[in-house]
């Protein structure tokens, strides 16, 4: 048999000419051509302009404008000339509003404009004022609180809101740990609370407390503890019952939740029982989660897609120089300034020296940080809380400008030399041991605190301090910042109503050692006999009051000696408005109110805001 | 005692050479079935090594999540947040983070074969972390799955095109188009479709899966409007996709092309058209059909950037909320669906492909 095929003689077919086949693959012409159009397309697309609002040259900060804007069709299900809309965070829970329960109720999703305090106060204009509540009143020794309601207030549901209420949250929570805003004070105080009237609650305590009430005001985001009605919790497991639709006293009530629009509809209650003292202009106001994307978020407020919200500083700043006229940008001071928490256990060596300290905070250049590391321009923090209206009375400038806070390398390095003198190699020793510190954040690497710590790094090894720097995410730094296992700490400051909450703290009953969670009290081991015996006087003491006064102070100069926690810079957090449907925003000139969108202050801007008559594209 | 002589074995030779009875026989006269059985219990172990490698694996992502909510919740201000032992302890014990790691597989193993439960989801307690995935995953299989697939058909039918018409103006656009586009992210294509459709245009909306004002059901004008919301995320996904199995369909056919069977084909005189589609296509879309399973996983993950851009309510941004806030069950969860669809996906080919083409034989 013949085995060689004839036709394997003959001239190959055409398919199978290498030559050919090479040519038609994917030649380097080829490539290069492809990889030069991906090129003019990416250059293309990072040449689009969104536009100028402005044709005219700038003569102040801001250019002139001379176009309007173009207005989007906002995706709701109601009027959008009768809406305010604002743009918020991711949201996961939409079917319950149980704040006692981990996630059990969604976080800046509105729940704030139905759910309303005993007190308000405000950081914005430092006004306390009563609510739910008319006034409350302490006896001498501190011992009973008595609190007064609104006869007026009810629940939207129509039914009665009182000391009843008040009764039955205080008395439900306080001895259960195990939900969020139990146990707690409520426990550590609360003996009983008792109900003469239905508009009267007197809270008798285990022992003597001047801030009870502060449980009950909306001061920083909301009240610590808001009453809860009584004819709907107290045939429900508190773990278990989902609050939907939330039957709360505040001006808007749920309208719908549409979990697959990640938005949250709340429309006014016409019912509202304190409408004499706000009447809420929008008839509706949605929450809506916004695209991660900045530049999409971005796109939505220029299109007035949003009032509120949906835009970063950088798009703002940059639509802002566009000439865009309907943007009002407000800024607004986050109750925790940026500190330095500082490690005072003997444990950690020479950080347990307060001179040490000194030599830490005179390495901070506090207005390099304010102007350059935070994404605006903020003033450097002197004391341990915001720089409210509300904390001045707090402040001792006397003091202040004898324990100087300066960006001064030389007095560092003079400190150090006393307590921690150089070796033959030139390193820092303490006690024979060469120094060097952890300094640990919660914050990213791209984040400011990581920033602020970087330039205090860079500043300390100048004055021969070695340090390491290492960001730890959430829990992880958590733990090591509660049981001590660090030199020190960027992160943010603790709040607090007055300073002597903030001291309590700093009990040094409460200092664990190293390697013991300190469970959120005394994080820094801070220890001294005589600031203890001061905060604890204060701890029982009315904080205005004159005997308060000088106790105030030499717990402030006690601080400023030791210096257990460095206050850095204020935070601060521009928030945006549009004003294509709405005007009357706060403003820098007039910030008549905390201009933040998940705080239940929001409710008194929307009492003041005004429509612009404008309609949404059909 | 007298030593007796050992049994005498007699073997039936006709016994020893019949062959096997049983389950064997049955096995040795069936090899299709054999194999199948065989093939399943391989995917059987595969699916418990791999939910047992995904359960440690996340298990030591370092960071407690209760902690993790709770300083999450402090940093919003929510001041009630302050959280007792009492609570801590008692939530760790609900999400299955007590005890040592063996009796928390055991349990979460025991909760998920037995009961069918993955546990509460930490992002939306107290609801299960199956009722948290099954709510989104209809929208990631409508908008990703519906495009990875449209993606899939015309990619190979357009690749295909493009390598046997090699050469050609059209063939030579379309794969440089597909060189410069394949590999450009998603989201990018998304970003410039949004901008020129929904921002310029005024065309397409931007966000959101449906028109907020029509209430959610089968009706022609709800379906009319979640096709209208999916367009530009779809077609974002679907442009891209494409371009990628144009190129691997095109890389496939160009080989074939100078096969021996194809100058036959054509020696008989069959028209190009049927030489395409019954010989060179069946030859060359095999390995992209496995591709296309493999690839399925993807689907279930989501693709995360394109859901964030138009605010999409599917499991990407689902699985990215769970993973910042340290929800095992959830992430579990998901990941444990996307293994499941893999190798049931890959299964399901290893069994079709010998259907599918007639030189694939696994049994002897």
């Amino acid at each position: 048999m013949n085995t060689e095929s004839p036709r394997n003689e003959g001239p190959r077919p055409q398919y199978e000419d290498v030559e050919d086949v090479v040519r038609y693959q994917l030649s380097r012409r080829s490539l290069v051509g492809g990889g030069a159009a991906a090129a003019l397309t990416a250059f293309l697309a990072a040449c689009s302009d969104s536009g100028s609002y402005s044709d005219k040259p700038a003569d102040t900060n801001k250019p002139a404008a001379t176009k309007s804007i173009q207005i989007g069709k906002a995706n709701i299900p109601v009027p959008r000339d009768q809406s305010v809309i604002v743009g918020q965070v991711e949201y996961t829970v939409f079917d319950s509003f149980n704040g006692m329960i981990p996630n059990g109720s969604p976080n800046g999703a509105g729940v704030e404009l139905a759910t309303e305090p005993l007190f308000f106060l405000s950081f914005a204009t430092g006004k306390l004022t009563p609510w739910l509540a008319t006034e409350y009143k302490y006896n001498d020794d501190h011992t009973e609180l008595t609190m007064k309601f609104d006869p007026k207030a009810h629940w939207n549901d129509g039914k009665p809101l009182g000391a009843n209420d008040f009764r039955f949250t205080v008395m439900a929570l306080k001895d259960r740990p195990d939900l969020f805003g139990g146990g707690g004070e409520l426990k550590e105080f609360v003996k009983d609370v008792e109900v003469p009237d239905p508009q009267t609650a007197v809270v008798k305590f285990l022992k003597p407390t001047p801030r009870f009430h502060y449980n009950f005001i909306a001061a920083i985001a909301g009240a610590p503890n808001n009453i809860m009605p009584e004819h709907i919790w107290k045939s429900q497991d508190l773990t278990k019952y989902k609050d939907n639709p939330p039957v709360r006293s505040g001006p808007y009530k749920l309208k719908q939740a549409i979990r697959n629009q990640k938005m949250f509809v709340w429309e006014k209650d016409p019912n509202y029982w304190n409408k004499d003292k706000l009447d809420v202009k929008p008839q509706y106001v949605i929450f809506q989660s916004t695209s991660k994307q900045l530049d999409q978020a971005s796109l939505s407020f220029e299109r007035a897609e949003f009032d509120v919200g949906s835009i970063d500083t950088q798009h703002a700043t940059q639509l802002a120089n566009t000439g865009y006229p309907n943007l009002v940008t407000t800024q607004f001071h986050d109750p925790n300034p940026r500190v330095m928490w500082l490690n005072c256990d003997p444990a950690r060596g020479v950080m347990a020296e307060p001179k040490m300290h000194w030599a830490i905070n005179y390495c901070l250049d506090r207005e390099k940080i304010g102007t350059s590391v935070w994404d605006v321009k903020v003033p450097p923090a002197n004391y341990p809380w915001a720089d409210y209206p509300t904390n001045d009375k707090w402040k001792n400038d006397e003091l202040a400008n004898k324990y100087k806070f300066e960006y001064n390398l030389d007095k560092a390095a003079e400190a150090l030399d006393e307590i921690a003198p150089k070796n033959a190699a030139g390193k820092r020793t303490y006690k024979g041991k060469e120094i060097n510190l952890e300094i640990i954040t919660p914050a990213q690497v791209d984040k400011a605190e990581y920033a602020i710590a970087n330039v205090l790094k860079a500043d300390l090894a100048k004055v021969g301090v070695p340090c390491t720097l290492r960001s730890l995410s959430g829990s992880v730094h958590d733990e090591k910042f509660q049981r001590g296992e660090y030199d020190i700490d960027s992160s943010w400051a603790g709040f607090a109503i007055d300073p002597a909450q903030l001291y309590t703290d700093w009990d040094s009953s409460k200092a664990q050692p190293i390697g013991k969670n300190a469970a959120n009290k005394n994080k820094m081991r801070f220890r001294d006999p005589k600031f203890d015996e001061v905060s604890r006087k204060l701890s029982g003491m009315d904080p205005n009051s004159e005997e308060a006064k000088p106790l105030l102070d030499e717990a402030l100069e006690i601080y400023f000696q030791k210096l257990p926690l460095l206050p850095v810079i204020q935070t601060g957090y521009p928030q945006f408005f549009n004003t294509a449907f709405w005007k009357g925003w706060p403003t820098d000139e007039d910030l008549y109110e905390v201009p933040l969108n998940w705080w239940p202050h929001f409710t008194l801007i929307l009492g003041k805001i005004e429509a612009t008559g404008q309609k949404g594209p059909a | 005692m007298t030593a007796e002589a050992p049994p005498v074995v007699t073997v039936d030779k006709s016994q020893a050479s019949a062959p096997p009875t049983g389950v064997r026989a049955w096995l040795s006269r069936h090899p299709l079935a054999a194999y199948a059985i065989r093939r399943f219990g391989l995917y059987l172990v595969e699916l418990w090594g791999a939910l047992t490698i995904t359960f440690f694996f996340f298990r030591l992502m370092p960071g407690d999540p209760v902690r993790t909510l709770i300083q999450t919740l402090q940093q919003n201000y929510i001041y009630n947040a302050e959280a007792s032992a009492e609570l801590i302890a008692r939530y760790r014990t609900e999400f299955g983070l007590d005890g040592n790691l063996f009796s928390q597989y055991i349990k979460y193993m025991e909760k998920l074969f037995l009961h069918g439960d993955m546990g509460p989801s930490l992002i939306n307690y107290p609801t299960p972390a199956q009722t948290v995935i099954l709510r989104a995953l209809p929208w990631t299989i409508a908008l990703l799955g519906i495009s990875a697939v449209l993606a899939w058909i015309l990619g190979v039918i357009i690749g295909a095109i493009a390598g046997w018409r090699r050469g050609k103006l059209g063939s030579r656009i379309t794969t440089n188009l597909a060189i410069a586009l394949a590999h450009v992210p998603y989201f990018f294509v998304a970003l410039i479709l949004v901008y020129v459709f929904a921002y310029t245009l005024g065309m397409l909306p931007a966000r959101s899966a449906y028109d907020s004002s029509i209430t959610p059901g089968i009706t022609p004008e709800f379906i009319g409007s979640v096709l209208k919301y999916g367009l530009l995320p779809g077609l974002s996904i679907v442009v891209i996709g494409t371009f990628g199995w144009i190129l691997s369909t095109r890389m496939l056919m160009v080989p074939i092309l100078g096969e021996d069977y194809l100058v036959y084909a054509e020696a008989k005189g069959l028209k190009g058209s049927r030489i395409l589609t019954r010989y060179a296509l069946r030859n060359c879309y095999l390995p992209q059909i496995t591709a296309f399973g493999i690839s399925l996983g993807f689907i279930f993950n989501g693709n995360v950037l394109v859901e964030q851009l138009f605010n999409y309510p599917g499991l990407g941004t689902t699985l990215v909320t769970a993973i910042q806030q340290l929800d095992f069950n959830t992430i579990l969860g998901v990941t444990n669906i996307a293994i499941f669809s893999v190798l049931t996906a890959v299964l399901l080919l290893d069994l079709l492909l010998p259907l599918l083409d007639p030189r694939v034989k696994y049994w002897k």
